[in-house]
């Protein structure tokens, strides 16, 4: 008897057959699931099958004060739970006409920028641990620890602040914040070219995520896929100039465009941002004006938001975070929807996408398009 | 943005500004498909989310259809409204595939049926025989106590385990 | 050697070396990495992650959990080879914490398999993760934690818990005649 050759599989009756990736499994990017329709090692359909993070806050939110919502919606996106309360309060504010204070925008501005370069580098170390190379969350995450670390001065918390309010935010900037975060930023800058030594220049990584996942410019914009993932196809959308919220339209940035639409453009179109963000945030500390850091609303247990619907965004690290908030003149909202931006790319274009992928770089793919489940279950 | 507003005026919609970059026009059930597939044709070509508001007092359910120009930087919210007894909608899918999964979700959580619509099982719940959970008349505290309460004496007719002191 | 040196000596090395498998429930699972990683670094008290179950010893709940992840869990818990340990984190596995009224978030984990160290705060600090494991690891050398033996001795009352939420065959709210009008 002799060896079958290695190509020939010794029966031809099942050639398909169905493997999960996730929910316990290292390659994804946190409690979902994908059930894949396997042909070889080729991924011949996909089935997204989320949920398992479903709390309903949708239906949690009607029940609570307009306030006490702010300690709800930061849980919906885990890695940047700013955005979350930005977008809310941006929302409540332009129904009830409540100006913010420039001061209280500045910190605003300085808040999303900081959690954007903590999701960035908790991105890296992404890239890092679907590549196999374990160097980089171990820098990456020890990196992002210095932020969280500023966060909890600001804000008491870690990894959920709860910082915003309507008109304004909860309290001011401390002494000495300003400086410590000034000597971050230089810190983070002089750490910059040793990432890219480490992934962005380094052969390995980059013929690993090069030509995995392409995407067009028009399947993005037909498939609704927003942020660093659209712009890395090529389009110069960035919410921040295009339709500027807060003081953005006075911060002098760059919108970085890669344009090839791979898993490498991807990774590095959020390389490219994060220098942006630095960039940002050393002019907030330059221009930030003295004021007050919030404008007083009226008893919070009485605060009634005057009725209508509105639908406010911020560019997330992610994509648009978009929350349409409806209200009827009561105490509570009448209905909040979050328009979490991995809706389109986890639960629709993945099923484009992973079609003839190989099953190796299907957590790659997951990777870097920054799927991030908490934000589209809810 | 005005000049869309004023034509979607003209062609018997209503449609008022709400922001410095956003529009909302109200449209029959009917005419949904028109109005987003003119706008789709002037350069709406993003489809950002679906979603459905439960007025329980008018007995009807609002679809908002979120559509985005990157061209001009404005953002279209086509707003319909359907009534709340027997809901169904026709599926925007030949205009957007992405819809397939908004329309499932809502038809999971509202219960609104969409004709056309291949797959409408259900997504995010499981094993749920319940009202949709994001309709007004369903008690999501009543509904928790129920199932996951805190009954103490809730043993099933078996002995409950003792509690294990640690030191 | 007798039986009860023995067994003082395995517990002494079952508390070195414990894996935790890599199941990230909820939101507290963005605290791991920086347990896991440079600046925390589990890896001191012999604490790995483990991407498969029956590799396993523990079993780190990390916050709230659905009624699709309670069902994976529990499959996930039956898989796992004793000994094995269950820490709740986060104040939603004690009593729903913020998600109490929600209906599809479980409020007792304690009901449906057993735990053996709560990590109140939400969330919890990375140093009361890495303080927990060292609590856990002092109860597994004195041989106290024993919530995998409970499990088998009460085992009907889990399943009859677990059935409870999984098994449902009719609305849990008596709404029954307007669902089907509805449908």
């Amino acid at each position: 008897m002799e060896l079958r050759p290695l190509n020939v599989s010794s029966t031809n009756k099942r050639k398909r057959y169905e493997l999960f990736i996730g929910p316990n499994h290292p390659g994804i990017s946190g409690n979902f699931s994908y059930v894949l329709e396997m042909e070889g090692h080729k991924v011949a359909d996909v089935t997204p099958d989320p949920g398992l993070l479903h709390r309903g806050f949708e239906k949690l939110m009607e029940r609570r004060l307009w306030t006490q919502n702010l300690a709800l919606v930061p849980r919906i996106c885990v890695p940047e739970p700013d955005v979350n309360e930005v977008a809310y309060c941006m929302a409540i504010e332009h129904l009830a006409g409540i100006e913010v204070p420039k001061h209280a925008q500045y910190i605003r501005v300085m808040v999303l920028e900081l959690a954007r370069i903590a999701s960035f580098l908790f991105g890296f170390g992404g890239v890092g641990g679907t590549t196999g190379l374990y160097t980089a969350p171990n820098w990456a995450i020890g990196d992002r620890d210095y932020i969280l670390d500023l966060f909890e001065w600001l804000t008491g918390g870690r990894v959920y602040h709860i910082y915003q309010y309507p008109g304004g935010v909860k309290n001011d900037i401390p002494d000495g914040w300003l400086e410590k975060l000034s000597d971050l930023l230089d810190y983070l800058e002089s750490r910059l070219p040793e990432y890219d030594n480490l992934i962005f220049r380094n052969p390995i990584i980059r013929d690993r995520l090069k030509k995995v996942g392409y995407l067009s410019a028009e399947d993005a914009i037909e498939n609704g896929i927003t942020g660093p993932n659209l712009r890395a196809s090529g389009v110069n959308w960035d919410i921040r100039k295009t339709q500027p919220y807060l003081v953005y339209d006075e911060l002098d940035f760059e919108v970085p465009i890669t344009g090839n639409g791979d898993s490498y453009a991807r990774a590095l179109q959020r390389r490219l941002e994060l220098e942006e963000s630095i960039k940002i945030l050393r002019q907030c500390i330059d221009q930030i004006p003295d004021g007050p850091y919030k404008v007083k609303i009226p008893n919070p247990f009485e605060f009634r938001v005057p009725a209508g619907s509105y639908y406010s965004k911020v560019e997330s690290s992610r994509g648009e975070f978009g929350y349409y908030v409806v209200s009827n003149g009561d105490v509570k909202p009448y209905r909040v929807y979050i328009r979490g931006p991995s809706y389109s790319s986890g639960l629709y274009y993945a099923k484009k996408a992973m079609n003839g992928m190989r099953i190796e770089d299907v957590p790659v793919w997951i990777h870097m398009m920054d799927i991030c489940p908490p934000d589209f279950d809810r | 943005m005005l000049k869309y507003v004023k034509t979607l005026n003209s062609m018997g919609l209503k449609a008022r500004p709400l922001g410095d970059w956003e529009f909302e026009v109200l449209t029959p059930k009917e005419r949904v498909a028109e109005t987003l597939s003119y706008l789709k044709g002037s350069g709406f070509e993003t489809f950002i989310h679906l979603m459905c508001v439960d007025w329980i007092d008018d007995g009807e359910f609002e679809l908002v259809y979120n559509v985005e120009s990157y061209g001009e930087a404005i953002q279209a919210l086509v707003k319909t409204r359907i009534p709340r007894e027997k809901p169904s909608m026709m599926t925007m899918m030949n205009l957007w595939g992405l819809c397939q999964v908004y329309e499932r979700e809502i038809h999971e959580f509202f219960g609104i049926k969409f004709e056309g619509n291949p797959n409408l099982e259900q997504f995010f719940l499981e094993n749920w025989m319940d009202l949709p959970p994001l309709r007004k008349d369903f008690d999501t505290k009543e509904f928790s106590e129920e199932l996951f309460g805190f009954k103490e004496d809730e043993s099933h007719g078996i002995k409950a385990p003792e509690r294990i002191e640690y030191k | 050697m007798s039986q009860s040196q023995w067994s003082e000596l395995v517990n002494y090395f079952r508390g070195r070396s414990m894996w935790m498998l890599h199941y990230c429930t909820g939101c507290g699972a963005i605290e791991l990495p920086p347990v896991m990683t440079s600046r925390w670094d589990m890896e001191r008290f012999g604490i790995i992650p483990m991407a498969t179950p029956r590799q396993a010893d523990i079993l780190l709940i990390t916050g709230y959990l659905s009624i699709k992840t309670l069902k994976r869990v529990v499959y996930t818990y039956d898989q796992m080879s004793t000994p094995k340990w269950v820490l709740g984190f986060g104040s939603c596995t004690i009593n729903g914490g913020i998600y109490w009224d929600s209906y599809n978030v479980i409020d007792r984990l304690d009901k449906y398999i057993p735990v053996d160290i709560y990590i109140a705060g939400c969330m919890p600090r990375p140093e009361a993760i890495m303080d927990s494991f060292i609590k856990l690891r002092e109860m597994v050398q004195k041989g106290e934690a024993k919530g995998y033996e409970k499990y088998t001795k009460n085992y009907e009352w889990y399943k009859a818990n677990q059935d409870h939420v999984f098994g449902r065959s009719e609305p849990v709210l008596r709404k029954a005649e307007e669902v089907t009008k509805s449908a």
